[in-house]
Protein backbone atom coordinates (compact mmCIF):
# COMPACT_ATOMS: atom_id res chain seq x y z
CA UNK A 1 0.00 0.00 0.00
CA UNK A 2 1.37 3.79 -0.75
CA UNK A 3 0.89 6.35 2.18
CA UNK A 4 -0.64 9.11 0.46
CA UNK A 5 0.23 11.59 3.92
CA UNK A 6 3.84 10.68 1.92
CA UNK A 7 3.03 12.64 -0.76
CA UNK A 8 1.67 16.10 0.99
CA UNK A 9 5.09 17.46 2.20
CA UNK A 10 6.76 17.12 -0.99
CA UNK A 11 3.56 18.51 -2.85
CA UNK A 12 3.29 21.53 -0.45
CA UNK A 13 7.49 21.94 -0.91
CA UNK A 14 7.30 22.21 -4.42
CA UNK A 15 4.54 24.56 -4.44
CA UNK A 16 6.05 26.57 -1.80
CA UNK A 17 9.43 27.07 -4.32
CA UNK A 18 7.83 27.31 -7.36
CA UNK A 19 5.58 30.28 -5.82
CA UNK A 20 8.41 32.18 -3.80
CA UNK A 21 10.98 31.79 -6.78
CA UNK A 22 8.34 32.98 -9.28
CA UNK A 23 7.68 35.91 -7.11
CA UNK A 24 11.54 36.49 -7.17
CA UNK A 25 11.54 35.94 -10.91
CA UNK A 26 9.26 38.29 -11.64
CA UNK A 27 10.49 40.89 -9.29
CA UNK A 28 14.03 40.45 -11.57
CA UNK A 29 12.66 39.82 -14.86
CA UNK A 30 9.90 42.06 -15.22
CA UNK A 31 11.58 45.21 -14.58
CA UNK A 32 15.02 43.84 -16.57
CA UNK A 33 12.25 42.63 -19.58
CA UNK A 34 10.49 46.47 -19.24
CA UNK A 35 14.06 48.34 -19.45
CA UNK A 36 15.01 45.93 -22.63
CA UNK A 37 11.88 47.04 -24.09
CA UNK A 38 11.73 50.81 -23.33
CA UNK A 39 15.79 51.37 -24.09
CA UNK A 40 15.39 49.99 -27.49
CA UNK A 41 15.60 52.06 -30.44
CA UNK A 42 13.06 54.73 -31.04
CA UNK A 43 10.77 53.54 -28.10
CA UNK A 44 9.99 55.69 -24.96
CA UNK A 45 13.37 56.17 -23.99
CA UNK A 46 16.21 55.05 -26.09
CA UNK A 47 19.32 53.81 -24.59
CA UNK A 48 21.31 51.66 -26.69
CA UNK A 49 24.42 50.98 -24.36
CA UNK A 50 21.62 49.57 -21.74
CA UNK A 51 19.88 47.68 -23.98
CA UNK A 52 22.83 45.67 -25.15
CA UNK A 53 24.07 45.00 -22.21
CA UNK A 54 21.04 43.77 -20.51
CA UNK A 55 20.11 41.47 -23.78
CA UNK A 56 23.80 40.56 -23.02
CA UNK A 57 23.26 39.29 -19.64
CA UNK A 58 20.10 38.04 -20.29
CA UNK A 59 21.57 35.82 -23.32
CA UNK A 60 24.55 34.47 -20.86
CA UNK A 61 21.91 33.86 -18.15
CA UNK A 62 19.89 31.90 -19.88
CA UNK A 63 22.57 29.89 -21.82
CA UNK A 64 23.91 28.28 -18.41
CA UNK A 65 22.34 24.84 -17.59
CA UNK A 66 19.97 24.91 -14.63
CA UNK A 67 22.34 22.19 -12.33
CA UNK A 68 24.91 23.73 -13.48
CA UNK A 69 23.90 27.42 -12.35
CA UNK A 70 22.52 25.92 -9.06
CA UNK A 71 25.71 25.01 -8.16
CA UNK A 72 27.30 27.73 -9.13
CA UNK A 73 24.65 29.90 -6.86
CA UNK A 74 26.18 27.49 -3.85
CA UNK A 75 28.09 30.15 -2.22
CA UNK A 76 24.99 32.69 -3.08
CA UNK A 77 22.44 30.69 -1.17
CA UNK A 78 24.24 29.79 1.38
CA UNK A 79 25.32 33.93 2.03
CA UNK A 80 21.46 34.54 2.01
CA UNK A 81 19.88 31.40 3.48
CA UNK A 82 22.30 30.29 5.28
CA UNK A 83 22.57 26.18 3.68
CA UNK A 84 22.91 25.11 -0.03
CA UNK A 85 19.98 22.35 0.53
CA UNK A 86 16.36 22.33 1.22
CA UNK A 87 13.41 23.99 0.07
CA UNK A 88 14.10 27.51 0.84
CA UNK A 89 18.03 27.27 -0.41
CA UNK A 90 16.65 26.24 -3.73
CA UNK A 91 14.70 29.18 -4.46
CA UNK A 92 17.10 31.13 -5.16
CA UNK A 93 19.10 29.31 -8.19
CA UNK A 94 15.13 28.68 -9.29
CA UNK A 95 14.66 32.92 -9.12
CA UNK A 96 18.03 33.57 -11.05
CA UNK A 97 17.12 30.83 -13.33
CA UNK A 98 13.70 32.04 -14.37
CA UNK A 99 14.79 35.49 -13.82
CA UNK A 100 15.99 35.96 -17.38
CA UNK A 101 13.26 34.04 -18.79
CA UNK A 102 11.01 36.44 -17.89
CA UNK A 103 12.52 39.22 -19.06
CA UNK A 104 12.61 37.44 -22.40
CA UNK A 105 8.60 37.02 -21.87
CA UNK A 106 7.86 40.43 -20.91
CA UNK A 107 9.94 41.90 -23.57
CA UNK A 108 7.96 39.94 -25.67
CA UNK A 109 4.75 41.37 -24.71
CA UNK A 110 5.60 44.62 -24.51
CA UNK A 111 6.20 44.58 -27.90
CA UNK A 112 3.15 43.43 -28.86
CA UNK A 113 1.40 46.92 -27.59
CA UNK A 114 0.33 48.72 -30.89
CA UNK A 115 3.02 51.53 -31.76
CA UNK A 116 0.10 54.06 -32.47
CA UNK A 117 -1.42 53.48 -29.25
CA UNK A 118 2.40 54.43 -27.24
CA UNK A 119 2.61 57.15 -29.54
CA UNK A 120 -0.78 58.46 -28.76
CA UNK A 121 0.06 58.59 -24.95
CA UNK A 122 3.42 60.41 -25.63
CA UNK A 123 1.75 63.11 -27.86
CA UNK A 124 -0.24 63.64 -24.06
CA UNK A 125 2.88 64.12 -22.32
CA UNK A 126 3.34 61.16 -20.51
CA UNK A 127 6.88 60.17 -18.82
CA UNK A 128 8.19 57.30 -19.06
CA UNK A 129 7.14 55.91 -15.59
CA UNK A 130 3.87 56.84 -16.67
CA UNK A 131 3.88 54.92 -19.58
CA UNK A 132 5.27 51.96 -18.68
CA UNK A 133 2.82 51.56 -15.52
CA UNK A 134 -0.52 53.23 -17.30
CA UNK A 135 -0.15 52.17 -20.39
CA UNK A 136 2.81 49.17 -21.29
CA UNK A 137 2.16 47.08 -18.72
CA UNK A 138 -1.84 47.19 -18.82
CA UNK A 139 -1.58 46.81 -22.53
CA UNK A 140 0.37 44.03 -22.26
CA UNK A 141 -1.61 42.29 -19.49
CA UNK A 142 -3.23 39.32 -21.10
CA UNK A 143 0.70 38.12 -22.66
CA UNK A 144 1.96 38.90 -19.40
CA UNK A 145 -0.34 36.39 -18.20
CA UNK A 146 0.28 34.10 -20.19
CA UNK A 147 4.25 34.53 -19.88
CA UNK A 148 4.06 34.45 -16.21
CA UNK A 149 1.91 31.44 -16.33
CA UNK A 150 5.02 29.51 -19.16
CA UNK A 151 7.27 30.55 -16.42
CA UNK A 152 5.54 29.00 -13.35
CA UNK A 153 5.82 25.73 -15.35
CA UNK A 154 8.99 25.89 -16.33
CA UNK A 155 9.63 26.57 -12.80
CA UNK A 156 7.71 22.99 -11.64
CA UNK A 157 10.39 21.45 -13.86
CA UNK A 158 13.00 23.03 -12.53
CA UNK A 159 12.09 22.63 -8.82
CA UNK A 160 11.63 18.58 -9.76
CA UNK A 161 15.47 18.81 -10.88
CA UNK A 162 16.73 21.02 -7.75
CA UNK A 163 15.36 18.10 -6.00
CA UNK A 164 18.24 15.76 -7.44
CA UNK A 165 20.31 17.84 -5.54
CA UNK A 166 18.64 17.74 -1.92
CA UNK A 167 16.55 20.89 -3.01
CA UNK A 168 12.92 18.81 -1.65
CA UNK A 169 9.71 18.66 -2.52
CA UNK A 170 7.99 16.42 -5.34
CA UNK A 171 11.50 15.50 -7.14
CA UNK A 172 13.03 14.34 -4.41
CA UNK A 173 10.73 12.46 -3.37
CA UNK A 174 10.45 10.98 -6.72
CA UNK A 175 14.45 10.70 -6.76
CA UNK A 176 14.44 9.51 -3.13
CA UNK A 177 12.03 6.42 -3.66
CA UNK A 178 11.49 5.79 -7.08
CA UNK A 179 15.04 5.76 -8.34
CA UNK A 180 17.49 4.84 -5.09
CA UNK A 181 14.93 2.41 -3.82
CA UNK A 182 13.16 1.33 -6.68
CA UNK A 183 9.66 1.97 -5.64
CA UNK A 184 8.23 2.55 -9.28
CA UNK A 185 4.80 3.56 -7.73
CA UNK A 186 5.61 6.22 -6.15
CA UNK A 187 7.62 7.73 -8.44
CA UNK A 188 4.84 7.23 -10.86
CA UNK A 189 2.52 8.89 -8.53
CA UNK A 190 5.07 11.73 -7.47
CA UNK A 191 5.47 12.52 -11.60
CA UNK A 192 0.93 12.65 -12.46
CA UNK A 193 1.07 15.09 -8.96
CA UNK A 194 3.82 16.86 -11.17
CA UNK A 195 1.72 16.54 -14.48
CA UNK A 196 -1.39 17.51 -12.36
CA UNK A 197 0.37 21.08 -11.31
CA UNK A 198 1.12 22.10 -14.52
CA UNK A 199 -2.28 21.18 -16.04
CA UNK A 200 -3.75 23.41 -13.43
CA UNK A 201 -2.03 26.13 -13.54
CA UNK A 202 -1.77 26.19 -17.29
CA UNK A 203 -5.93 26.25 -17.10
CA UNK A 204 -5.83 28.71 -14.93
CA UNK A 205 -3.39 31.06 -16.67
CA UNK A 206 -5.15 30.57 -20.04
CA UNK A 207 -8.72 31.24 -17.97
CA UNK A 208 -7.75 34.32 -16.94
CA UNK A 209 -5.67 35.77 -19.64
CA UNK A 210 -9.23 35.05 -21.41
CA UNK A 211 -11.24 36.62 -19.24
CA UNK A 212 -9.34 39.56 -19.59
CA UNK A 213 -9.45 39.40 -23.50
CA UNK A 214 -12.74 38.69 -23.26
CA UNK A 215 -13.88 41.97 -20.69
CA UNK A 216 -12.06 44.03 -23.78
CA UNK A 217 -13.86 42.46 -26.35
CA UNK B 1 -0.09 81.48 -33.05
CA UNK B 2 1.83 79.10 -34.05
CA UNK B 3 4.66 79.47 -35.93
CA UNK B 4 7.32 77.47 -37.78
CA UNK B 5 10.13 78.55 -39.07
CA UNK B 6 12.59 76.65 -41.48
CA UNK B 7 11.88 73.74 -40.48
CA UNK B 8 13.62 70.78 -41.77
CA UNK B 9 13.49 66.51 -41.18
CA UNK B 10 15.33 63.98 -42.78
CA UNK B 11 15.30 60.24 -42.47
CA UNK B 12 18.25 58.18 -43.39
CA UNK B 13 17.64 55.63 -46.38
CA UNK B 14 19.56 53.51 -47.83
CA UNK B 15 20.65 55.66 -50.74
CA UNK B 16 21.18 58.58 -48.94
CA UNK B 17 18.65 60.74 -47.35
CA UNK B 18 15.22 61.81 -47.50
CA UNK B 19 14.11 64.95 -47.06
CA UNK B 20 10.70 64.42 -45.22
CA UNK B 21 9.93 67.98 -44.23
CA UNK B 22 12.21 70.86 -46.06
CA UNK B 23 12.34 74.12 -44.97
CA UNK B 24 8.69 74.40 -43.93
CA UNK B 25 7.80 78.07 -43.17
CA UNK B 26 4.20 78.50 -41.62
CA UNK B 27 2.03 80.63 -39.19
CA UNK B 28 -0.55 79.75 -37.88
CA UNK B 29 -3.45 81.66 -36.32
CA UNK B 30 -4.69 81.07 -33.08
CA UNK B 31 -8.41 79.83 -33.98
CA UNK B 32 -8.22 78.71 -37.30
CA UNK B 33 -8.47 75.51 -38.82
CA UNK B 34 -5.68 75.30 -40.80
CA UNK B 35 -5.65 72.35 -43.37
CA UNK B 36 -2.15 70.48 -44.51
CA UNK B 37 -2.86 68.69 -48.01
CA UNK B 38 -0.52 67.10 -50.00
CA UNK B 39 -0.25 63.20 -51.48
CA UNK B 40 1.02 60.34 -49.76
CA UNK B 41 4.81 60.72 -48.72
CA UNK B 42 4.52 64.55 -48.77
CA UNK B 43 5.71 64.69 -45.40
CA UNK B 44 2.56 65.92 -43.70
CA UNK B 45 2.39 63.50 -40.90
CA UNK B 46 5.87 64.15 -40.52
CA UNK B 47 5.51 67.57 -40.14
CA UNK B 48 2.97 67.82 -37.29
CA UNK B 49 5.07 65.43 -35.41
CA UNK B 50 7.73 67.68 -35.38
CA UNK B 51 4.90 69.95 -34.24
CA UNK B 52 5.14 68.30 -30.93
CA UNK B 53 8.17 66.45 -31.14
CA UNK B 54 7.16 62.97 -31.49
CA UNK B 55 9.59 63.54 -34.53
CA UNK B 56 12.76 65.53 -33.71
CA UNK B 57 13.36 68.40 -36.57
CA UNK B 58 16.93 68.48 -37.60
CA UNK B 59 16.75 72.58 -37.86
CA UNK B 60 14.32 75.12 -37.25
CA UNK B 61 12.27 76.50 -34.77
CA UNK B 62 8.43 75.58 -33.48
CA UNK B 63 7.11 78.53 -31.24
CA UNK B 64 3.41 77.89 -30.40
CA UNK B 65 3.15 81.62 -28.55
CA UNK B 66 6.44 82.87 -26.43
CA UNK B 67 7.73 79.01 -26.34
CA UNK B 68 10.15 77.65 -28.62
CA UNK B 69 9.63 74.05 -28.22
CA UNK B 70 12.75 73.16 -29.58
CA UNK B 71 14.59 74.76 -26.74
CA UNK B 72 12.53 72.60 -24.00
CA UNK B 73 13.79 70.02 -21.87
CA UNK B 74 11.75 66.79 -21.77
CA UNK B 75 9.90 67.14 -18.95
CA UNK B 76 9.05 71.07 -19.84
CA UNK B 77 7.95 69.10 -23.40
CA UNK B 78 5.89 66.89 -21.71
CA UNK B 79 3.98 69.87 -19.75
CA UNK B 80 3.59 71.69 -23.28
CA UNK B 81 2.28 68.36 -24.64
CA UNK B 82 -0.78 68.64 -22.37
CA UNK B 83 -1.67 72.27 -24.59
CA UNK B 84 -1.80 70.10 -27.57
CA UNK B 85 -3.76 67.06 -28.17
CA UNK B 86 -3.45 64.96 -30.96
CA UNK B 87 -6.39 62.79 -33.20
CA UNK B 88 -5.17 60.04 -35.71
CA UNK B 89 -6.09 58.09 -38.34
CA UNK B 90 -6.21 54.82 -36.45
CA UNK B 91 -7.88 56.11 -33.02
CA UNK B 92 -5.40 54.45 -31.37
CA UNK B 93 -6.99 54.42 -28.02
CA UNK B 94 -6.04 51.94 -25.21
CA UNK B 95 -7.37 48.52 -25.01
CA UNK B 96 -7.29 47.99 -21.88
CA UNK B 97 -9.15 50.96 -21.08
CA UNK B 98 -12.97 51.68 -21.41
CA UNK B 99 -14.46 54.75 -23.13
CA UNK B 100 -14.20 56.27 -19.61
CA UNK B 101 -11.10 55.55 -19.00
CA UNK B 102 -9.43 56.45 -22.08
CA UNK B 103 -10.48 59.78 -21.63
CA UNK B 104 -9.05 59.89 -18.26
CA UNK B 105 -5.78 59.09 -19.16
CA UNK B 106 -4.36 62.41 -20.45
CA UNK B 107 -5.82 63.98 -16.95
CA UNK B 108 -4.20 60.80 -14.78
CA UNK B 109 -1.07 62.10 -16.54
CA UNK B 110 -1.42 65.47 -15.83
CA UNK B 111 -1.87 64.37 -12.08
CA UNK B 112 -5.17 65.68 -11.68
CA UNK B 113 -7.01 64.61 -8.85
CA UNK B 114 -9.44 61.38 -8.57
CA UNK B 115 -12.73 63.77 -8.53
CA UNK B 116 -12.17 66.24 -10.59
CA UNK B 117 -11.45 63.77 -13.47
CA UNK B 118 -14.46 62.31 -12.84
CA UNK B 119 -16.40 65.68 -13.75
CA UNK B 120 -14.07 66.56 -16.50
CA UNK B 121 -14.74 63.38 -18.16
CA UNK B 122 -18.23 63.27 -17.80
CA UNK B 123 -18.14 66.76 -19.51
CA UNK B 124 -15.74 65.84 -22.19
CA UNK B 125 -17.74 62.67 -23.35
CA UNK B 126 -21.03 65.04 -23.36
CA UNK B 127 -19.12 67.27 -25.56
CA UNK B 128 -18.43 65.20 -27.90
CA UNK B 129 -21.88 63.45 -27.53
CA UNK B 130 -20.79 59.80 -26.54
CA UNK B 131 -21.62 59.58 -22.80
CA UNK B 132 -23.93 56.73 -23.00
CA UNK B 133 -20.99 54.61 -24.13
CA UNK B 134 -18.67 55.57 -20.80
CA UNK B 135 -18.13 52.24 -19.25
CA UNK B 136 -18.23 50.68 -22.32
CA UNK B 137 -14.52 49.27 -24.18
CA UNK B 138 -13.50 50.59 -27.28
CA UNK B 139 -13.73 47.22 -28.96
CA UNK B 140 -17.58 47.82 -29.22
CA UNK B 141 -17.93 51.05 -31.10
CA UNK B 142 -17.82 52.12 -34.74
CA UNK B 143 -14.97 54.23 -36.12
CA UNK B 144 -17.00 57.25 -35.91
CA UNK B 145 -17.69 56.52 -32.26
CA UNK B 146 -13.86 56.00 -31.89
CA UNK B 147 -12.58 58.72 -33.40
CA UNK B 148 -14.98 61.05 -30.61
CA UNK B 149 -13.32 58.87 -28.15
CA UNK B 150 -9.96 59.89 -29.01
CA UNK B 151 -11.37 63.57 -29.90
CA UNK B 152 -12.63 63.56 -26.06
CA UNK B 153 -9.27 62.05 -24.88
CA UNK B 154 -7.34 64.61 -26.94
CA UNK B 155 -9.20 67.62 -25.27
CA UNK B 156 -9.52 66.31 -21.92
CA UNK B 157 -6.75 68.60 -20.62
CA UNK B 158 -8.51 71.44 -22.71
CA UNK B 159 -5.82 72.38 -24.64
CA UNK B 160 -5.15 75.36 -27.34
CA UNK B 161 -4.28 73.11 -30.12
CA UNK B 162 -5.48 70.46 -31.84
CA UNK B 163 -3.55 68.55 -34.28
CA UNK B 164 -5.45 66.17 -36.71
CA UNK B 165 -3.60 63.60 -38.78
CA UNK B 166 -6.15 61.77 -41.17
CA UNK B 167 -8.73 61.58 -38.70
CA UNK B 168 -11.29 60.85 -40.78
CA UNK B 169 -9.62 58.82 -43.67
CA UNK B 170 -10.23 55.53 -42.04
CA UNK B 171 -14.00 56.62 -41.96
CA UNK B 172 -16.92 57.09 -44.60
CA UNK B 173 -17.73 60.34 -45.83
CA UNK B 174 -21.50 60.27 -43.84
CA UNK B 175 -19.23 59.45 -40.44
CA UNK B 176 -15.95 62.03 -41.77
CA UNK B 177 -18.41 64.92 -42.18
CA UNK B 178 -20.08 64.46 -38.99
CA UNK B 179 -16.80 64.20 -37.23
CA UNK B 180 -15.53 67.27 -39.00
CA UNK B 181 -18.60 69.28 -37.33
CA UNK B 182 -17.57 68.23 -34.13
CA UNK B 183 -14.43 69.61 -34.56
CA UNK B 184 -15.70 72.92 -35.73
CA UNK B 185 -18.31 73.25 -32.82
CA UNK B 186 -15.10 71.85 -30.24
CA UNK B 187 -12.88 74.75 -32.16
CA UNK B 188 -15.55 77.35 -31.25
CA UNK B 189 -16.72 75.73 -27.80
CA UNK B 190 -12.94 75.91 -26.88
CA UNK B 191 -11.45 78.27 -28.27
CA UNK B 192 -8.93 75.58 -30.68
CA UNK B 193 -6.51 76.30 -32.90
CA UNK B 194 -6.76 73.16 -35.65
CA UNK B 195 -4.11 71.79 -37.73
CA UNK B 196 -5.72 69.43 -39.88
CA UNK B 197 -3.57 66.98 -42.34
CA UNK B 198 -5.56 64.96 -45.08
CA UNK B 199 -5.51 64.13 -48.68
CA UNK B 200 -8.67 64.99 -49.75
CA UNK B 201 -9.61 68.01 -50.72
CA UNK B 202 -13.16 67.87 -49.44
CA UNK B 203 -11.86 67.63 -46.13
CA UNK B 204 -10.35 71.01 -46.78
CA UNK B 205 -13.47 72.84 -48.11
CA UNK B 206 -15.15 71.26 -45.44
CA UNK B 207 -13.61 72.94 -42.57
CA UNK B 208 -10.17 74.57 -42.73
CA UNK B 209 -10.05 78.81 -42.93
CA UNK B 210 -6.63 78.07 -44.94
CA UNK B 211 -4.85 75.42 -46.69
CA UNK B 212 -0.82 74.40 -47.12
CA UNK B 213 -0.51 72.50 -49.85
CA UNK B 214 3.42 69.98 -49.79
CA UNK B 215 4.74 68.03 -51.96
CA UNK B 216 8.17 66.68 -51.62
CA UNK B 217 8.59 67.87 -47.94
CA UNK B 218 7.31 71.29 -48.88
CA UNK B 219 4.97 73.46 -48.74
CA UNK B 220 4.38 74.81 -52.80
CA UNK B 221 1.10 76.86 -51.73
CA UNK B 222 -0.48 78.17 -48.53
CA UNK B 223 -3.52 80.19 -48.47
CA UNK B 224 -7.24 81.33 -47.55
CA UNK B 225 -9.29 77.97 -48.73
CA UNK B 226 -11.16 80.38 -51.35
CA UNK B 227 -8.07 81.60 -52.93
CA UNK B 228 -6.59 77.95 -53.20
CA UNK B 229 -10.07 76.45 -54.86
CA UNK B 230 -10.33 79.89 -57.32
CA UNK B 231 -7.07 80.34 -57.81
CA UNK B 232 -4.57 77.42 -57.55
CA UNK B 233 -1.48 78.18 -58.61
CA UNK B 234 0.20 74.85 -58.75
CA UNK B 235 -0.52 71.66 -60.92
CA UNK B 236 -0.61 69.90 -57.76
CA UNK B 237 -3.45 71.76 -56.37
CA UNK B 238 -5.12 72.37 -59.63
CA UNK B 239 -5.48 68.50 -59.26
CA UNK B 240 -6.86 68.61 -55.75
CA UNK B 241 -9.08 71.07 -56.79
CA UNK B 242 -10.34 69.12 -59.87
CA UNK B 243 -10.84 66.17 -58.05
CA UNK B 244 -13.64 67.87 -55.77
CA UNK B 245 -16.73 66.36 -55.93
CA UNK B 246 -19.65 68.90 -56.59
CA UNK B 247 -20.80 69.39 -53.02
CA UNK B 248 -23.24 67.06 -51.90
CA UNK B 249 -23.82 69.45 -48.82
CA UNK B 250 -26.29 71.47 -51.06
CA UNK B 251 -28.02 68.82 -52.76
CA UNK B 252 -30.55 69.15 -49.86
CA UNK B 253 -33.78 68.47 -51.77
CA UNK B 254 -35.02 66.81 -54.88
CA UNK B 255 -35.39 70.09 -56.82
CA UNK B 256 -32.50 72.07 -54.96
CA UNK B 257 -29.09 72.24 -55.82
CA UNK B 258 -26.20 74.63 -56.33
CA UNK B 259 -23.68 74.90 -58.62
CA UNK B 260 -19.87 76.79 -57.95
CA UNK B 261 -19.68 79.74 -61.01
CA UNK B 262 -16.30 81.28 -61.69
CA UNK B 263 -17.08 84.65 -62.86
CA UNK B 264 -15.03 86.89 -64.70
CA UNK B 265 -15.30 90.42 -66.22
CA UNK B 266 -13.92 92.93 -67.05
CA UNK B 267 -14.45 97.16 -67.04
CA UNK B 268 -18.01 98.41 -65.95
CA UNK B 269 -20.03 95.75 -65.24
CA UNK B 270 -17.72 95.75 -62.14
CA UNK B 271 -19.17 99.13 -60.61
CA UNK B 272 -22.85 97.79 -60.86
CA UNK B 273 -24.68 95.39 -57.66
CA UNK B 274 -24.75 92.51 -59.44
CA UNK B 275 -25.12 90.18 -57.03
CA UNK B 276 -27.53 91.81 -54.64
CA UNK B 277 -30.08 92.28 -58.10
CA UNK B 278 -29.10 88.73 -59.13
CA UNK B 279 -30.46 88.03 -55.88
CA UNK B 280 -33.79 89.59 -56.22
CA UNK B 281 -34.77 89.12 -59.63
CA UNK B 282 -34.25 85.41 -58.80
CA UNK B 283 -34.88 82.81 -56.61
CA UNK B 284 -31.59 81.97 -55.32
CA UNK B 285 -29.28 82.47 -53.24
CA UNK B 286 -25.60 83.26 -53.32
CA UNK B 287 -22.62 82.41 -51.14
CA UNK B 288 -19.15 84.30 -52.30
CA UNK B 289 -16.69 81.91 -51.88
CA UNK B 290 -13.41 84.45 -53.10
CA UNK B 291 -13.87 87.69 -55.24
CA UNK B 292 -10.71 89.32 -56.62
CA UNK B 293 -10.28 92.76 -58.37
CA UNK B 294 -7.19 93.34 -60.51
CA UNK B 295 -6.08 96.34 -62.05
CA UNK B 296 -5.24 95.49 -65.74
CA UNK B 297 -3.18 98.33 -68.03
CA UNK B 298 -6.29 99.74 -68.40
CA UNK B 299 -9.65 97.89 -67.66
CA UNK B 300 -9.80 96.45 -64.29
CA UNK B 301 -10.59 93.05 -64.27
CA UNK B 302 -12.84 90.98 -61.75
CA UNK B 303 -12.57 87.59 -60.25
CA UNK B 304 -15.86 86.35 -58.00
CA UNK B 305 -16.23 82.58 -57.08
CA UNK B 306 -19.64 81.76 -55.86
CA UNK B 307 -22.13 79.18 -55.03
CA UNK B 308 -25.12 79.64 -56.37
CA UNK B 309 -28.12 77.54 -54.35
CA UNK B 310 -31.72 77.24 -56.04
CA UNK B 311 -33.81 75.17 -58.28
CA UNK B 312 -32.30 74.21 -61.37
CA UNK B 313 -33.84 76.29 -63.40
CA UNK B 314 -33.50 79.56 -61.17
CA UNK B 315 -29.89 78.95 -61.74
CA UNK B 316 -29.72 78.73 -65.14
CA UNK B 317 -31.69 82.02 -66.01
CA UNK B 318 -29.04 83.27 -63.64
CA UNK B 319 -26.18 82.67 -65.37
CA UNK B 320 -28.17 83.49 -68.50
CA UNK B 321 -28.42 86.78 -66.85
CA UNK B 322 -24.95 86.88 -66.76
CA UNK B 323 -23.56 86.04 -69.56
CA UNK B 324 -25.76 88.78 -71.20
CA UNK B 325 -23.56 90.86 -68.89
CA UNK B 326 -20.98 89.97 -71.00
CA UNK B 327 -19.86 88.08 -67.99
CA UNK B 328 -17.73 85.24 -68.49
CA UNK B 329 -19.75 82.28 -66.45
CA UNK B 330 -17.43 79.32 -66.02
CA UNK B 331 -19.12 76.41 -64.19
CA UNK B 332 -16.52 74.98 -61.66
CA UNK B 333 -18.55 72.32 -60.21
CA UNK B 334 -22.17 71.50 -60.83
N1 LIG C 1 10.35 56.96 -39.30
C1 LIG C 1 10.69 57.12 -40.59
N2 LIG C 1 11.83 56.58 -41.06
C2 LIG C 1 12.20 56.73 -42.35
N3 LIG C 1 11.49 57.40 -43.26
C3 LIG C 1 10.33 57.97 -42.87
C4 LIG C 1 9.87 57.85 -41.51
N4 LIG C 1 8.69 58.51 -41.40
C5 LIG C 1 8.44 59.02 -42.63
N5 LIG C 1 9.41 58.71 -43.52
C6 LIG C 1 9.48 59.13 -44.92
O1 LIG C 1 9.29 60.52 -44.97
C7 LIG C 1 8.46 60.88 -46.06
C8 LIG C 1 7.25 61.62 -45.57
O2 LIG C 1 6.42 60.74 -44.82
P1 LIG C 1 5.08 61.18 -44.12
O3 LIG C 1 4.58 60.01 -43.36
O4 LIG C 1 5.30 62.43 -43.38
O5 LIG C 1 4.13 61.46 -45.36
P2 LIG C 1 2.60 61.80 -45.40
O6 LIG C 1 2.47 63.02 -46.20
O7 LIG C 1 2.04 61.82 -44.03
O8 LIG C 1 2.00 60.58 -46.19
P3 LIG C 1 0.65 59.78 -45.99
O9 LIG C 1 -0.41 60.57 -46.67
O10 LIG C 1 0.92 58.48 -46.68
O11 LIG C 1 0.43 59.59 -44.52
C9 LIG C 1 8.13 59.57 -46.77
O12 LIG C 1 9.02 59.43 -47.84
C10 LIG C 1 8.37 58.52 -45.73
O13 LIG C 1 8.77 57.31 -46.33
MG1 LIG D 1 0.63 60.58 -42.95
Amino acid sequence: MIDFQLFLTPTLETIYMVFLSTIFAVLIGLPAGVLLVVSEGNHVAPNPTLHRILGLLVNISRSIPFIILMILLFPLSRLIVGTTIGTTATVIPLSIAAAPFVARVVESSLKEVNAGVIEACRSQGASTMQMITKVLLPEALPGLVLGITMTIINLIGYSAMAGAIGGGGLGDLAIRFGFYRYELGILIIAVLIIILLVQLMQYAGNSLANAIYKKRS
Amino acid sequence: MIQLKSLTKTFPNPDGKIMAVDQVALTINTGEIFGIIGLSGAGKSTLVRLINRLEEADSGEIWIDDTELRQLSINQLNLERKEIGMIFQHFNLLQSRTVEENVALPLELAGMKKNQITARVQETLDLVGLADKAKVHPAQLSGGQKQRVAIARAIANRPKILLCDEATSALDPQTTKSILTLIKELKKTLNLTVILITHEMEVIREICERVAVMENGAVIECDAVETVFSHPKTKLTRSFVTSLRPDRKSVATKDSTSYRLKLTFLGDSIREPLLSRTIRKYNVEINILAAEINQLATVPVGNLLIEVSGSKKEIESCIHKFQQQEIQVEVVSA
